[in-house]
């Protein structure tokens, strides 16, 4: 099942707002706002359309840190990803937890594993990390050294290991 | 008001991983509460960072031990999703029976712990009893009762062999008509 509703009623009530939007398959939408926007957005998709959040994701890109909400409808099974770039280098982007209670706990562990401030957050302490964690390190941006493991080497996939069942 | 302040945790034998529940009582009522986590924080997504698509799988099995097809399977699609690739229909089926195979043992392993949490221990001994047939049922076509190593971007990385398929569906056959027993016994308990 799929609709091109949700598509509509977004265009249609965020207007200029929106960066880009895409249809890429049936049932997911991307959607690009800025992220001063992202509170109206993250509304209109809740309240309007219905979608609940899932969880946030964020990646460490070249001119900031991308933070997607993701969205799913459980009747139209469609999911909208709401996304928006922190940009660097002060990595600073409106917080959803005025909208969902449920965004506090995901917003406090991007910001702390990116090190992304989210303003208006009702409380930014550390979530996961130790309380003596030290200021202005951040595990999961990609300039984090990745600690090797003694002996490891990822292997080549192109040629299969002689033990390696095959594919279906 | 007077307020109380009950910490429990991080480490209690009540929890069953460390988690700290800090909370505001006034009497016998719960006021509010502070819920810090994080002990166990393992840092899979990093880990994960280091690793090529073909071995990020066996790293996000662990995530869970008790649903060890529902991260890699979400892995793989994602991989799938992003290079465009297309599934044999004989992998998915294989794919589709162990998902199903975990989503049995997973719901008798809770309701197994819903019994005993309630203090109903009949139920979590029959529920576990015959969660083993399904765990057997799992280790016979793929090799380990958890962390079963199935699933690879594009298909699967193993058949399975049709002695093990004959002992699931006898398996199968037979947990249901436990579960209809056991469903009759548990709902019909005059205790």
């Amino acid at each position: 099942m799929s609709d091109n509703n949700s598509i509509d009623v977004l265009k249609e009530k965020l207007g200029e707002k929106i960066r880009d939007i895409a249809q890429p398959r049936k049932r997911r939408v991307y959607l690009i706002v800025d992220r001063n926007d992202i509170q109206d957005a993250a509304r209109i998709i809740f309240y309007d359309l219905g979608y609940r959040l899932c969880t946030a994701t964020g990646i460490d890109v070249k001119n900031g840190v991308e933070i997607i909400y993701h969205f799913y409808h459980d009747e139209k099974r469609m999911m909208v990803n709401l996304k928006t770039v922190a940009p660097k280098p002060d990595l600073v982007t409106k917080s959803v937890a005025a909208v969902f209670k449920a965004a506090e706990w995901i917003e406090r562990e991007i910001a702390e594993l990116f090190g992304v401030t989210f303003e208006g957050h009702p409380d930014p302490r550390k979530l996961l990390l130790a309380d003596d964690w030290p200021e202005g390190l951040y595990p999961l941006r990609t300039d984090y050294p990745q600690k090797k493991v003694d002996g490891f080497e990822p292997q080549d996939v192109d040629e299969p290991h002689p033990d390696a069942t095959h594919i279906l | 008001m007077k307020e109380t302040i009950i910490p429990i945790g991080p480490f209690h034998p009540l929890l069953e991983e460390p988690e700290l529940f800090t909370l505001k009582v006034d009497g016998d009522t719960v006021i509010d509460v502070d819920v810090r986590i994080g002990w166990n924080h393992r840092g899979i997504e990093k880990l994960s960072q280091g690793l090529t698509w073909d071995q990020a799988p066996f790293l996000v099995e662990r995530i869970c031990g008790i649903c060890s097809t529902s991260h890699p399977y979400a892995c793989v699609l994602a991989v799938e999703d992003i290079l465009d690739l297309e599934v044999p229909p004989r992998a998915q089926y294989v794919r589709g029976v162990v998902a199903e195979l975990e989503r049995i043992h997973s719901h008798l392993l809770w309701l197994g712990l819903a019994g005993h949490f309630i203090g109903y221990n009949t139920v979590f001994m029959w529920a576990w009893k015959y969660r083993e047939l399904t765990l057997d049922s799992l280790e016979k076509l793929t090799g380990n009762r958890n962390h079963y190593a199935m699933f690879k971007p594009g298909g699967v990385r193993r058949d399975f062999s049709a002695e093990a398929m004959d002992f699931t569906m006898k398996a199968m056959d037979e947990t249901d008509k436990a579960l209809k027993m056991f469903l009759g016994v548990a709902l019909d308990d005059p205790i």
